[in-house]
């Protein structure tokens, strides 16, 4: 493994957009090195809170929007 | 079929050959991102329901329309919409407001934080609340980046496209944020 990944390439693999082969060697690299795996279980740490945060829109907003659209389907006939 | 099984793209072409149903199970699937990133970039629930709305009629005109051409990619394309509205706004607000208090400060500032502490009192102890407040305070490019990636699912290509900078520095702006979080969890005691 003669490439040098970064923070940054450590960071893309955690949004999954490294590609086979350097989703492999950063895979290893967690394996094989403490300071790379404190840094993979970090930012993943902050990642899964952030998959936790999620609102909903208002029903009434989705009404509205639904509205439109029948509006705008009747506009067309 | 399954309505609630099939693609966004099947379900945009039932859409437009007459069945509304399909439009509402798009809106349904991916309301809750669209709205989150929209909530988290004005900061402010009311709005962030109009610029939601808008998204999402600006996309039924697109589609209508034939003009969407995003093939497999509708929420990035959904998310770049909400994003540009949500700029648009907060641009056109910073522009409109101008009247400053005794001291000479822009009062926008205080708007928001009129706002936002409004939202906290219902919800202050939730942890997830708390991550969303965090998520608020950071550097606006930072907040922009995390947004897009983690509720946009656009990728840090097509964030570094839409904002105009190049994709090591979305990188390393989302790096930032990250890290940023991480540091305001632990001075506030958030467990992870």
């Amino acid at each position: 493994m003669s490439k040098i990944y970064t923070a940054n390439d450590l960071i893309r693999f955690i949004y999954q957009e490294t590609n086979t082969a350097d989703s492999a060697n950063i895979q290893q690299l967690i394996t094989e090195q403490p300071e790379c795996a404190e840094a993979f279980d970090s930012l993943s740490d902050i990642v899964s809170m952030l998959d936790e945060v999620s609102l909903n829109a208002s029903p009434t907003s989705i009404a509205i929007i639904m509205e439109q659209a029948h509006k705008s389907a009747a506009e067309c006939i | 079929m399954n309505i609630q099984t099939i693609s966004d793209q099947e379900l945009i072409q039932l859409y437009l050959q007459g069945n509304e149903s399909c439009l509402e199970v798009l809106i349904k699937r991916h309301q809750r991102n669209i709205f989150t990133a929209i909530y988290l970039l004005v900061k402010n629930r009311s709005l962030a329901e109009d610029i939601f709305q808008e998204t999402f009629i600006k996309i039924i005109h697109t589609i209508r329309s034939d003009k969407y051409n995003e093939e497999g990619k509708f929420a990035p394309w959904a998310a770049r919409i909400a994003r540009n509205l949500a700029i648009d706004y907060l641009r056109k607000l910073k522009r409109d407001v101008t009247i400053t208090d005794s001291e000479g400060n822009d009062i926008f500032n205080f708007i928001t934080i009129a706002e936002e502490s409004n939202e906290d009192r219902m919800i202050r102890n939730q942890s997830e609340n708390m991550v969303r407040q965090m998520v608020k305070r950071l550097p606006e490019e930072q907040r922009e980046v995390l947004i897009m990636r983690q509720w946009g699912n656009m990728s840090f290509q097509e964030i570094a496209d839409a904002t105009g900078v190049s994709i090591n520095t979305a990188l390393g702006r989302m790096r930032y944020a990250l890290n940023n979080l991480r540091k305001m969890m632990d001075q506030q005691g958030v467990k992870i």
